[in-house]
């Protein structure tokens, strides 16, 4: 049983099969909620709620890679488990490259769609972790000031006091005492964990501009964009 | 003009007429006279030189007498000679004869050019054949036309003869005859037709070059005689040379003809047959037989019976005899170097005797062709229907999942609500509602997807079921000749008629011919026999193949759609057949023979005679089927 409430969206235009899907996770404890057409399920779902999507991959209206495409712009991206009648290769693999979590054929076993959602709801439960995580971060380094977050950047890198200093032009005192505001302000005790926050902080560029800065110190400027 | 026959006739009578004066008493009256005086003398002398002279006169005439009487017995001679040579000569050997007797008459009538000219056949040309020249004279051209020598000829062909003694003796007309004599260098001749039979076919003419000349009344009549000779001769030659020429055709016709042929006498007797039938290396397995014997014996004592020897030889006979006016059939035989299939036609020759013309046609190419296209046909229909069904079965694939997936994941949800404490049996109910109705939504698509491979709108009219019958079995004939598996058909005459869709009833009928034939391909020869007749009894058609049968615990699968023992079945054929049937009011029935073999009962309704025949959709039956089916769900 998924600890965070999670709930299990179907999409399917055939009602029989659609209630009966309902009624099997209902009764294996799932929250679930089924809709019968793309155009119903994007009016009620919206991105905040935890889960997966059971989706048809044929159907009527809107087939279900082009629900795949239209779900896979938005975040925190929902994992799909597209169900389909017939082994259509194409249409699978054009279904996986599109990032969805798993296939099952009609009719299937409650085994398959058991492994299936546990799969794919763990999915969305860390995808979720993480988009939480990174909020997290993000929240605190925007009270870094642009020199404390430049200073934060290259202390990331492994740069010393005294380079720094000599890249943004101050006294390595100076580079010392923004490196104790940053510590202070993200809540770090060591250059370990520095190094570990800005790791998990994906951000593309941290910090616009410090590159060419970098670049005039650095004997190899395409390689710390590339880092960066 | 007329030929003075009697003096010719007779020439010991002539010749005796010459010696009359020599012994007539007045001829001493002349030497008498000089036994008196000068002046009696002198009167006598005169007289004897009177004599003389008169004596002078006769013995030249008996002299000029007797070289006639000679010419004429050398003319007898000759005319006898002539008439034994050509009369007896070959015909091959006619015209050096006549060259050789051309040139004979040439120093007879000491003439200096005697030429035989005989009129072309279809033209109106005339062909200088024979020609014998006394001195180098202009030679005559190969042919005239007629334009160039219009006077000669005409006289020519009514059957007169020109005696021109002088090139003035043409009349003032014939301008274009004279011209063409003095190119020729002619002076003086005289023409005979040949006219054998009061046919003119040509002339023979004697020609003076050097000098004129003056025709005795004797010499045209012998030109006549010999030309009457000759033209013998050459109507004789000509009449045997078209004989051979007619039979060189036949001939030549026989063997540029690549087919057998052969001609039979009233008996069967081969009498005469062209070169491709008397090369016993091309007879690859087929009843041959060598000019002078028997082919119906040959035929019948052929070993065989596959090769169709025994049919072959009651067709001929049957020609022979007078029965039919002609017999035709196919037939194929099997040689080390491989298969081959004969066209055999017997055709009665139509002479007084009888007789028969026997002509085999080798059909293998056309044969192997023609097989060959038939089974691309087969493939590229079979491809087209795999397409078709491959398709249907992808949608009906799709389709049926749904109601099967509802279905199974129904099943999981009850048991899980049947293992609780307190299991919502209501719900449960619901559930079961629910498969039931998702178990008739998966048949309605089964029957759909089987009302679409049945075509969807039938011609209902009246049909007669021996016709379908023979229609098929005109379709199958050359596979079944291909796989050795001879047909036997037995038709009741008296059939009622039914009514259908005559295209969906083929089908029917051909699908169980074709899987009698397909069953059989693994037995002997002598068990491949299929059997189809129609009859009075409940079961309008019965199809019997003496193959393996159908296996019992198969008997019921048969139909089942997708159900196939072949390897490249689509498994249609008899679920199809079984649709039409009972779109048709009928019922088609499969067992095994008691003594081996598949049978196939076709039972069709019998047309109501009072009741017009009209035209239905299908459609209405098959829901009127479906609708009372309804007992299927609950099995």
């Amino acid at each position: 049983m998924p600890t965070i409430v999670q709930t299990v969206f179907i999409l399917d235009d055939d009602v029989s099969f659609c209630r009966a899907l309902e009624r099997l996770l209902h009764v294996l404890g799932y929250r679930v909620q089924a809709f019968q057409s793309a155009f119903e399920f994007f009016a009620h779902w919206s991105p905040d709620v935890a889960g997966c999507l059971l989706l048809d991959l044929r159907m009527p209206d809107l087939n279900g890679l082009e629900v795949q495409r239209r779900l896979a712009g938005l975040e925190p991206e929902l994992p799909i488990i597209l169900v389909s009648g017939e082994a259509d290769v194409p249409s699978c693999v054009s279904a996986m490259r599109g990032g969805a979590a798993d296939i099952l054929l009609k009719p299937f076993q409650e085994e398959e769609l058991v492994a299936a959602l546990t799969r794919a709801l763990a999915r969305d439960h860390r995808r979720r972790q993480e988009q939480a995580e990174q909020t997290d971060l993000r929240t605190r380094l925007a009270t870094l000031t642009p020199r404390e977050l430049g200073v934060f950047r290259l202390v990331a890198k492994g740069i010393l006091n005294k380079q720094i200093a000599a890249m943004l032009g101050t006294k390595e005192g100076t580079v010392k005492m923004h490196r104790g505001h940053v510590m202070r302000k993200l809540g770090l005790g060591s250059v370990a964990e520095l190094v570990n926050f800005a790791d998990r902080l994906k951000l593309d560029d941290p910090c616009p501009g410090m590159h060419a800065l970098a670049g005039r110190f650095r004997s190899e400027p395409a390689t710390t964009a590339a880092e960066a | 003009m007329q030929p003075r026959r009697q003096g010719l006739s007779d020439p010991t009578r002539a010749y005796r007429s010459c010696q009359g004066p020599l012994d007539a008493p007045w001829q001493w009256c002349v030497v008498a006279p000089v036994l008196f005086d000068a002046r009696v003398t002198g009167v006598v002398l005169l007289l004897q030189a009177a004599a003389i002279v008169v004596l002078g006169l006769a013995l030249r005439r008996r002299a000029r007498e007797r070289t006639s009487a000679d010419g004429r017995l050398q003319f007898e001679r000759l005319l006898a000679e002539l008439s034994a040579d050509l009369s007896t000569v070959p015909t091959d050997r006619a015209d050096e004869a006549i060259g050789h007797w051309v040139a004979r008459l040439g120093s007879h009538f000491e003439a200096d050019r005697v030429a035989l000219v005989q009129f072309s056949d279809h033209s109106s040309r005339l062909h200088p054949t024979h020609t014998s020249d006394a001195g180098p004279w202009p030679p005559l051209p190969d042919c005239y036309e007629a334009e160039e020598l219009p006077t000669l000829i005409g006289d020519i062909r009514q059957g007169r003869v020109v005696r021109l003694s002088r090139m003035a003796d043409l009349p003032a007309a014939a301008g274009a005859d004279r011209a063409t004599l003095a190119a020729a260098g002619v002076q003086a001749l005289v023409a005979a037709p040949l006219a054998p039979g009061g046919q003119p076919i040509g002339l023979l003419a004697v020609m003076m070059s050097r000098c004129e000349r003056h025709w005795s009344a004797e010499t045209v009549l012998q030109l006549q005689l010999v030309a009457g000779v000759m033209g013998g001769t050459l109507l004789r030659r000509n009449n045997e040379r078209s004989l051979r020429s007619i039979d060189a055709l036949s001939g030549a016709v026989l063997s540029s003809l690549s087919a057998r042929v052969a001609v039979l006498d009233g008996k069967g007797t081969v009498v005469r047959a062209n070169e491709a039938w008397l090369a016993p290396e091309r007879s690859n397995g087929i009843a041959w037989a060598p000019v002078g014997q028997n082919y119906l014996a040959v035929c019948r004592s052929s070993p065989e019976h596959e090769s169709g020897a025994t049919e072959l030889a009651r067709g001929i006979e049957s020609v022979l005899a007078g029965e039919q006016s002609g017999v035709r059939l196919e037939c194929s035989t099997s040689t080390p170097s491989g298969e081959h299939w004969y066209e055999v036609v017997a055709e009665p020759l139509r002479r007084p005797t009888g007789g028969a013309v026997v002509m085999l046609t080798d059909l293998t190419a056309r044969k192997r062709a023609e097989l060959e296209a038939q089974q691309h046909r087969a493939e590229a229909a079979h491809a087209a229907r795999a397409a078709t069904l491959g398709e249907l079965a992808a949608g009906l694939a799709h389709e049926l999942a749904q109601p099967l997936a509802a279905i199974m994941t129904n099943v999981q949800a009850s048991r899980r609500l049947l293992t609780s404490e307190q299991p919502p049996m209501a719900l449960v109910g619901e559930i079961l509602d629910d498969i039931a109705s998702d178990d008739v939504r998966a048949v309605e698509i089964i029957r759909r997807m089987r009302a679409l491979l049945v075509k969807g709108q039938v011609d209902v009219q009246p049909l007669d079921l021996n016709e379908l019958v023979g229609d098929v079995l005109r379709l199958v004939a050359s596979d079944a000749i291909l796989r050795r598996i001879r047909v036997h058909r037995r038709v009741e005459p008296d059939l009622p008629g039914i009514t259908g869709d005559r295209v969906q009833l083929q089908q029917v009928i051909l699908n169980l011919v074709v899987n009698g034939l397909e069953a059989m391909s693994e037995m002997p020869a002598p068990r491949r026999h299929l059997n189809i007749e129609t009859d009075l009894r409940e079961d309008g058609l019965t199809v019997r193949d003496h193959g393996p049968g159908i296996a019992p615990d198969l008997l019921g699968k048969i139909y089942e759609p997708f159900f196939s023992t072949k390897s490249d079945g689509l498994g249609m054929g008899l679920s199809i057949c079984r649709s039409i049937a009972e779109a048709h009011g009928g019922r088609l029935r499969a067992a095994n023979h008691p003594s081996g073999g598949a049978v196939f009962e076709f039972a069709l309704p019998v047309a109501t005679v009072d009741r017009p025949p009209e035209t239905r959709r299908i459609q209405e039956r098959r829901s009127y089927a479906y609708d009372r089916s309804d007992g299927l769900h609950s099995r």
